[in-house]
């Protein structure tokens, strides 16, 4: 009888998910993302009835295990724009690499800023890449892993909740920059909304998303350090 | 939806299963010769878009499965997001941190990221 349980969980978090989908399609505002409100919702829930998250994720590891080959599906779209990206993979590798560069030392610069101790700022610097990288790398510099797991959802939920909206806002309209500036800000989950948008979009997201977590993987545990005690 | 169509659709999904699972299990590999550089989804995603471009494998026997998945990623993360109950203090004892780097640093970098591409494509 223990899969009760779990499979009450697993369905409870695909409906909610889906009644936070009809909200957001009878009222069309940004904040009715069903991401966060299905979030917010479980949270309370969870909360609410005092369920510990380990008895939670019995049920929902079984969307969680889904993520990996979903990832693995990106490569359709990759495939699909393939013959265009060979041709732009210079641009494209140039901006991510920038662009990832920054995130990294702006990241651990405004933590600084704000105060936070240098254990703090080294867990928040990769959390514009995927969850297994970002892990790793904190783990690298001595940082807080969960800490590290946490910006990174807080920084998915940002780009699906906000991307759209501040992309229209510095008037990005064109399709690959879109993809790019969601992949390379925000991982997997940005890429998950802005393929919603059209499949250029997903494939350049896709591909800036593997380029950023390489680079960070790499760059990070040299970097950071040094940024470190520059500020110190 | 008469029979053979839907052993056609189910069959659509299950090749699309086995590639993806295959594209995976390789990849898992690949993440252990780069010693976690690249995570086995990663390796994977570069893997089938190799695979699909020389051939070897047909957008046909993945694009069923794949589409849906993509779909449906958003959903995926729910429950990974739902552990932030377990790292509430956490969470709150760096709030100021992550308020600033999460919100306001996510989107500097996402406007630059796009505003830079965008300057690139619109000078050639």
């Amino acid at each position: 009888m223990n899969w009760i349980m779990p499979l009450f969980y697993l369905l409870l978090t695909v409906a909610v998910y889906l009644g936070a989908m009809a909200l957001q399609k009878r009222w069309n505002h940004p904040l009715l993302n069903p991401v966060l409100i299905a979030l917010l919702v479980l949270v309370a829930i969870l909360l609410g009835f005092d369920i510990p998250y380990q008895d939670y994720q019995a049920g929902g590891h079984w969307l969680s295990d889904l993520l990996a080959p979903s990832v693995v599906a990106l490569g359709v779209p990759l495939y699909k724009q393939l013959k265009q990206i060979r041709r732009e993979l210079p641009g494209v590798l140039m901006v991510v690499t920038l662009s990832t560069l920054f995130a990294l030392m702006s990241t651990v610069i405004l933590a600084l800023l704000v105060g936070a101790a240098n254990e703090i700022a080294v867990s928040l610097a990769p959390k514009s890449v995927t969850t297994p990288i970002a892990v790793m790398i904190v783990e690298q510099m001595n940082g807080t892993p969960s800490l590290g797991a946490i910006a990174v959802i807080v920084t998915g939920l940002v780009g699906a909740i906000a991307g759209i909206p501040v992309l229209n806002w510095m008037k990005i309209t064109e399709p690959k920059s879109r993809g790019i500036a969601m992949g390379t800000a925000c991982h997997a989950l940005g890429t998950a909304r802005i393929v919603q948008e059209g499949g250029e979009q997903g494939a350049y997201s896709a591909l800036s998303l593997v380029i950023s977590a390489t680079i960070s993987a790499i760059i990070a545990p040299l970097m950071v350090p040094v940024l470190l005690q520059w500020f110190a | 939806m008469d029979f053979p169509s839907l052993c056609r659709h189910a069959g659509s999904y299950l090749s699309s299963a086995i590639v993806l699972l295959a594209c995976l299990f390789a990849g898992r590999w690949v993440a252990d010769l780069t010693q976690g550089v690249l995570p086995d989804s990663i390796a994977g995603m570069i893997l089938l878009a190799i695979l699909l471009s020389l051939g070897v494998v047909k957008l046909a026997w993945v694009e069923a499965g794949a589409n849906f998945l993509i779909r449906w990623m958003a959903l995926l993360f729910v429950p990974i997001g739902v552990g932030l109950v377990d790292n509430l203090e956490l969470l709150s004892s760096s709030l100021a941190a992550i308020i600033v780097t999460c919100l306001f640093g996510t989107v500097v970098i996402m406007g630059l990221a796009g505003w830079l591409f965008q300057w690139l494509e619109r000078r050639q």
